[in-house]
C-alpha cells in the first residue's frame, strides 16, 4: 500500500474521533439486541429445526449478523460521507492540492470504510464469544468472511455515492439495496426458505456469500457452494467495485 | 519557478485559457488580474497541478506539470478561492492533518502548526472549531495551512476577497513578510490596490489571453496616461460633453455619470476645460491607477 493512502485514511480516522460514540449503537448495541431479541425469543419456536441445520436459532443468525454488520457499517460509511466529500465538504479539494493522487484519496477513503466494518465485526465477534456462539475451531475465519463481505461492497457503494446526482439517491441505496440485501441474504433464514425463483438473486449478492462463509466457520459446517466459488463471487464484486469507484472519482475530479 | 508556453485549457467547446506564455522567476510576486471568466483561476489550477493542460508546455520548479504533479504539489502552497478547510475540525487539527497529506511526521507537523498559527495571529484559537471563525480568520488559517510544507512557491487565489480592511491589511503584511523571505508568490486578485501593493509583475488576462504584462508602473505608463481628471457636470446626460471636450486631453472617455480626461498634465487639461467656457460641478485630479489600465484593457461591461 502506498504511504499516501494511509495519509488520506488518517483524515477520516481523525474525523471519526469526533463521532465514534454515535456509532456504538448501530455497530455494537444493535447486533446485540438482535441476538437477544430475535435469537432468544424467536429461537423458542425454531430451535433445533432441521431447516437451520438442527442448531439453536441464535447460533444460526449470529454469524449472519456478523457478516451483515460488516456489510452495513462499511457501506453506510461510504454513502453520505462520500457524497459530501466532493459537494458539501471540501476534504477532497484540500487533498487534491497536496501530493496525494486520486488513487490514494480513493484508497484512503475505502480503507477507512473497510476498517469501520471490520472493527464493528470484531466487536460483534467478541459478543458472540461471550454468548458462547463460537462452536467450531474454525470460528476466527468468520472474521475474515466478514472482512471479505465488507471489502466486496465498499467499491460499489463508493461508486454509487460518488456518482449520485442527488442526495435522495443515497436514501434509495439504504432502502432498496442495503436493507433488502440484509433481509434476503440468508442472515435470518436459510435461502431454501425463499421461493426457488428468488434464490438466484441471492447468488449474485455478495452479502449471501459472506454470510454463508461466516456461518460455515462458526458452526464448523461446509458452506452451500465450494469455498472457492463463494470467495470468487466476493472477489469479483471487490475488484469490479474498485474499478467502478475509481472511474466515478476520476470523472468527478475531472478538471 | 514557472514557465508556461502556449498553455491551453479547453472544456468541450469552451476555451478557458487560450495559449498563454508566462515566466515567473524565483522570489517574485506575480499577479493575475482579469475580470471573472478571464481564465485566471483555470490557469492557477493548472499551475497547481490539479487540472492538466489541454495543450502547451508547463514547467514548475523545473518539473513537468503533466507528468510530475505529485512531486510538484509537494513543494507548492495553495490558498484556494474557497478555503477548503474542514469546518468540523479545530484549527490545529486542520493544519496537522493537512501536513500528514504531505507525509510530514506528527511531531514536526504539530510544531509547525503552532508556529504558523502564531504567524497568522490565531494561536489563541488553536482549539476552536473552524466553524466558529470569521471569514478573515479562515483566510489566515488557509494561508497558514498553505505554508505547512515550507513551500517554494505559494499560490493565492483571491487572497483577500470578502475581507474587511483590517483583515486585508493583516493578510498583506503577512504575504509581504513571506516575500521578503524569498518565497515566490503567485496570486489572482480583483483589487488593483492589492496588485499594486504586492505584485512585482502582473499580467492582465481577458478572454483566456494575456492582454498586457509588466510591472504595475510599466502597465500604467504603457496603457494609460500619468494622470486622470474626473469631471462631473450638472446634467442627466454627459454624452453631450464628448464633443465639447474633444482634444482637451490625450483621451476623453464619457461615462453615464462623469467624463474622464486621460492626460499627462492634469492641471493644464483642467485649465483647457475652463478655457472652453465649461464649468463642471466637480473636478478631481488624480494619478492614473492600475484600475484605469484594467478598465481600459478589459472594458467596462459586466461579465456576469
Amino acid at each position: 500500500m502506498r504511504a499516501g493512502t494511509l495519509h488520506a485514511f488518517e483524515h477520516w480516522l481523525l474525523n471519526y474521533k469526533r463521532t465514534w460514540h454515535g456509532t456504538l449503537f448501530s455497530g455494537f448495541l444493535l447486533p446485540v439486541l438482535f441476538i437477544v431479541g430475535l435469537g432468544m425469543a424467536v429461537g423458542g419456536y425454531v430451535n433445533g429445526s432441521s431447516a437451520i441445520g438442527g442448531v439453536d436459532y441464535v447460533a444460526f443468525i449470529a454469524p449472519g449478523l456478523l457478516a451483515s454488520t460488516a456489510f452495513q457499517i462499511s457501506s453506510g460509511e461510504l454513502t453520505w460521507p462520500v457524497f459530501a466529500a466532493t459537494r458539501w465538504g471540501s476534504q477532497y479539494k484540500a487533498m487534491q492540492a497536496s501530493p496525494l493522487s486520486p488513487g490514494e484519496i480513493l484508497n484512503g477513503h475505502l480503507l477507512y470504510g473497510l476498517l469501520r466494518g471490520v472493527s464493528s465485526a470484531l466487536f460483534f465477534f467478541i459478543v458472540m464469544a461471550v454468548f458462547g456462539l463460537l462452536q467450531s475451531a474454525w470460528a476466527p475465519l468468520a472474521l475474515l468472511a466478514a472482512a471479505a463481505t465488507a471489502a466486496s461492497v465498499i467499491g460499489a457503494t463508493y461508486a454509487v455515492s460518488m456518482s449520485a446526482k442527488h442526495e435522495s439517491a443515497l436514501s434509495m441505496v439504504h432502502r432498496f439495496a442495503i436493507l433488502p440485501l440484509t433481509l434476503f441474504s440468508a442472515v435470518f433464514f436459510p435461502l431454501a426458505q425463499l421461493p426457488s425463483y428468488i434464490q438466484p438473486l441471492a447468488w449474485i449478492s455478495p452479502v449471501w456469500h459472506g454470510v454463508e462463509l461466516s456461518r460455515a466457520a462458526t458452526l464448523g459446517v461446509a458452506p452451500p457452494w465450494p469455498i472457492a466459488a463463494h470467495i470468487g463471487v466476493l472477489a469479483v464484486w471487490a475488484v469490479g467495485g474498485w474499478y467502478a469507484a475509481r472511474r466515478s472519482l476520476l470523472k468527478k475530479l475531472k478538471v | 519557478m514557472i514557465s508556461a508556453r502556449g498553455l491551453i485549457k479547453r472544456y468541450g467547446d469552451h476555451t478557458a485559457v487560450d495559449g498563454i506564455d508566462i515566466t515567473v522567476p524565483k522570489g517574485q510576486a506575480f499577479g493575475f488580474l482579469g475580470p471573472n471568466g478571464a481564465g485566471k483561476s483555470t490557469t492557477m489550477r493548472m499551475i497547481g497541478c490539479v487540472s492538466p493542460p489541454t495543450a502547451g508546455e508547463l514547467r514548475i520548479l523545473g518539473m513537468d506539470a503533466a507528468t510530475q504533479g505529485p512531486a510538484i504539489r509537494a513543494r507548492l502552497g495553495v490558498v484556494p478561492q474557497d478555503d477548503t478547510l474542514d469546518t468540523e475540525l479545530n484549527l490545529l487539527e486542520n493544519l496537522v492533518i493537512y501536513a500528514r497529506y504531505f507525509g510530514i511526521k506528527y511531531k514536526v507537523a504539530r510544531e509547525r502548526a503552532r508556529e504558523l498559527l502564531d504567524f497568522v495571529q490565531l494561536s489563541d484559537r488553536a482549539e476552536s472549531k473552524v466553524e466558529a471563525l470569521s471569514g478573515g480568520m479562515r483566510r489566515r488559517l488557509t494561508i497558514a495551512r498553505s505554508l505547512i510544507n515550507e513551500p517554494d512557491l505559494v499560490m493565492l487565489d483571491e487572497p483577500t476577497t470578502g475581507l474587511d480592511p483590517q483583515a486585508r491589511h493583516l493578510v498583506w503584511e503577512r504575504l509581504f513578510r513571506l516575500k521578503k523571505r524569498g518565497v515566490t508568490l503567485v496570486l489572482t486578485t480583483h483589487y488593483m490596490d492589492e496588485a499594486e501593493q504586492l505584485c512585482d509583475r502582473l499580467v492582465v488576462m481577458d478572454g483566456g489571453k494575456i492582454a498586457a504584462e509588466g510591472t504595475p508602473r510599466q502597465l500604467i505608463e504603457t496603457h494609460v496616461t500619468r494622470e486622470v481628471v474626473e469631471l462631473r457636470f450638472n446634467t442627466e446626460d454627459h454624452s453631450a460633453y464628448a464633443e465639447k471636450l474633444d482634444g482637451a486631453a490625450e483621451r476623453v472617455e464619457v461615462l453615464p455619470d462623469r467624463v474622464l480626461l486621460y492626460t499627462d498634465d492634469g492641471e493644464s487639461s483642467v485649465s483647457e476645460v475652463h478655457g472652453r467656457g465649461l464649468s463642471p460641478a466637480s473636478v478631481l485630479e488624480r494619478r492614473a491607477t492600475l484600475e484605469d489600465v484594467f478598465l481600459r484593457l478589459t472594458g467596462r461591461t459586466l461579465v456576469d
